[in-house]
């Protein structure tokens, strides 16, 4: 028998991480399965998530692990408490100091997880990220490309003028 | 690989969220983000979380944002604040097919014809209702100024069957309606009649679950004498944790001599005398006796006591205190040349408070005479407990008044610890405007030095706003102070 505080989650290419089960049940997904296995020393497959993606959430998850659980999601009607109280502290910050490609392959693999903390601190960083910056500058910074036709872009023009007007 | 290109829209969607929450209500720069591509437009007009708040205030013209936020909210619950807006009717108009979406409706006006169809807006039900502020404003330099409106009107409780918070300026429900059960917040400020304290004390009755009630010039002048309530028994709010006051004393001590409250209930009252002509220490005298009222409310009171005769003397004092042991007061005087503080009223005033187990101090002053000499040499032997004291004064603390800031000095730690008055259990001391030359510093190190040979040092002293004069070095000051206590520079 293993030890039975801790478990194995096995990545999409095999990379096997030996983890505290009260770090991982931060994600929702896990600790559900957690609860549905049991006592059991079999691995558990990420299949959406790779090596380099999983350790960083692990290392997100073992250093929130002491965080009140957030078990509220996002929905419809907004939650502006839920806006308040994601704060990006700075080792969030240096957490996602990383490409973007990693920075959204962990957003996506937080919120396969459903790992809230995460999720929401990753949206915030991109949130961050766009702040004070112009439609073009953002496409830029992401590469986007701009398919607004020029009668879409007059009509937004209007928008603009509400920005404006203050 | 991943990039933003390829983010399920519920993430999309949550980064603009996020983004919405960066900005202030009436700021519009997260805008962009539904002008960066054809996708992200898309997905941002169809997240109605973006677009249920509704910010109308002073200096928007255009208002044609709002009929194209309130359709992109796609039946969202809605937050809705009206702002002393320049044409507010338009809002509330614009609003009216959607006003049963209603979550936090707060309106702020200055003209009785807002406010009517606002009245007309909130005849319908609210079943996600849990907010509503009615405010009316006259205002003098409004000429369009209008208000108060008609006082008949009413929202019924199953018209709105989750507000919880309920603010009230310048109009008042009726004493008997059903909307006051199920409150937890009632603010209820300058009605356009004051009520009688037993049609008060039935509308608190029907508060059984009030967290946080404020009334605000809505008691009456002369108290009513309390035979006059239909109520027995004092009315209980066993679920209060905040109470605040702001009306004439005899307004408020009638109200407290009927209301119960838990004694972890904090109280702020800020009160003033009835008669503005009544002589300055007639006021005083006043006032004094009905502290006991406040105080036997709560067995440690909270107090803020705001006393104003024509503007030639206003003093604050707070008294928070509560089961945990941090407590503050604060004393503010403002004092006219003319009018004076005698050492008798302020030798009442430490009556009245004396026995709070005073641990944290504020105190500021603004002129320096006899009187503050002998506040401090009554402050210590009076609050001996004291952990933490910020002292400041309008102006700088130590200019033509040397001798007060050395007994202010003194008080701190050069009397020795045997005697009464020197505070033993002192650990953070702020000065504020400080001036530092040669001689006060001298004097603040032998404080410092003295109360660590006595084996009371402090933990730490805050200089705010300290002013070092020209033939002072900075660096040498704050390392000299540095060798005696931690120094925090603001």
């Amino acid at each position: 028998m293993g030890d039975s505080n801790r478990l194995t989650l096995v990545a999409s290419d095999g990379g096997k991480f030996v983890v505290d089960k009260e770090v991982v049940q931060m994600s929702v997904l896990l600790k559900n399965m957690i609860e549905d296995l049991g006592e059991t020393d079999e691995s558990i497959p990420i299949p959406n998530v790779t090596s380099p993606v999983l350790t960083k959430v692990i290392e997100f998850c073992e250093n929130h692990r002491t965080d009140a659980a957030r078990t509220d999601g996002p929905n419809v009607d907004g939650d502006d408490a839920r806006m308040r109280t994601a704060v990006v502290s700075d080792w969030d910050r240096q957490f996602f100091d990383v490409d973007q490609d990693l920075m959204f392959e962990i957003i996506v693999a937080a919120n396969y997880l459903d790992i809230k903390s995460l999720v929401d601190v990753g949206c915030k960083v991109v949130a961050d990220m766009i702040k004070g910056k112009s439609p073009q500058e953002i496409r830029d910074l992401f590469d986007i490309v701009n398919d607004f036709s020029p009668e879409e872009e007059a009509a937004l023009r209007k928008e603009n003028e509400w920005a404006n007007d203050r | 690989m991943q990039d933003i290109n390829e983010l399920p829209p519920e993430l999309l969607s949550l980064i603009f969220w996020h983004r919405r929450g960066q900005c202030s209500q009436r700021d519009f720069d997260w805008l962009t983000v539904t002008w960066v591509c054809r996708r992200w437009r898309r997905v941002a007009l169809a997240y109605p979380a973006l677009w249920r708040t509704i910010y109308d205030g002073m200096g928007r013209s255009d208002k044609s944002w709002i009929p194209t936020f309130l359709d992109r909210a796609l039946g969202a619950p809605l937050v809705v604040a009206i702002v002393f807006s320049k044409d507010a009717q338009y809002t509330v108009q614009a609003l009216a097919p959607h006003a049963h979406m209603l979550r936090v409706f707060r309106l702020h006006t200055t003209r009785r014809a807002v406010m009517l169809s606002s009245y007309n807006l909130i005849k319908t039900t609210f079943p996600f209702l849990e907010e509503l502020a009615l405010a009316c404003h006259p205002h003098q330099d409004d000429p369009d100024s209008d208000v108060p409106p008609p006082a008949s009107y009413d929202l019924p409780r199953q018209n709105a069957p989750r507000l919880v918070d309920l603010d009230l300026c310048g109009l008042h429900f009726p004493w008997d309606s059903t909307v006051y059960s199920l409150l937890r917040s009632f603010r209820l400020s300058c009605p356009a009649t004051r009520i009688p304290i037993h049609r008060l004390l039935l509308i608190l009755q029907a508060c059984l679950s009030l967290e946080s009630l404020s009334i605000m010039g809505a008691l009456p002048f002369t108290g009513e004498p309390a035979l006059h309530t239909t109520i027995a028994g004092p009315v209980s709010m066993p679920s209060l944790r905040s109470l605040e006051f702001l009306d004439g004393l005899a307004g408020i001590t009638a109200l407290c001599d009927k209301i119960m409250v838990p004694s972890s209930c904090k109280i702020i009252i800020h009160t003033y005398p009835l008669h503005p002509d009544l002589p300055l220490e007639e006021s005083f005298a006043a006032i004094i006796p009905k502290y006991a009222v406040f105080r036997s409310l709560v067995q440690q009171a909270y107090a803020l006591i705001l006393l104003s005769a024509e503007e030639q003397i206003r003093i604050n004092v707070t008294l928070e205190s509560c089961s945990e042991p941090t407590v503050n007061i604060c004393l503010q005087r403002t004092i006219a040349e003319e009018a004076h503080m005698t050492t008798d009223l302020w030798e009442e005033l430490l009556d009245a408070f004396c026995g709070a187990p005073l641990l944290d101090a504020t105190i500021s002053y603004m002129f320096i005479e006899e009187f503050t000499l002998h506040m401090w040499r009554s402050f210590a032997s009076n609050f001996p407990r004291l952990e933490t004291l910020r002292v400041g004064r309008q102006g700088m603390l130590n200019v033509g008044g040397v001798d007060v800031f050395m007994h202010l000095l003194v008080m701190v730690g050069g009397d020795a610890p045997e005697k009464p008055s020197f505070l033993r259990h002192l650990r953070f001391l702020e000065l504020r405007s400080l001036i530092l030359d040669e001689r006060t510093l001298e004097a603040l190190v032998m404080v410092l030095e003295a109360r660590r040979d006595y084996g009371y040092p402090l933990a730490e002293l805050t200089l705010t706003e300290a002013y070092c004069r020209e033939t002072m070095d900075v660096d040498a000051v704050k390392r000299t102070l540095e060798q005696q206590v931690t120094l925090s520079i603001k």
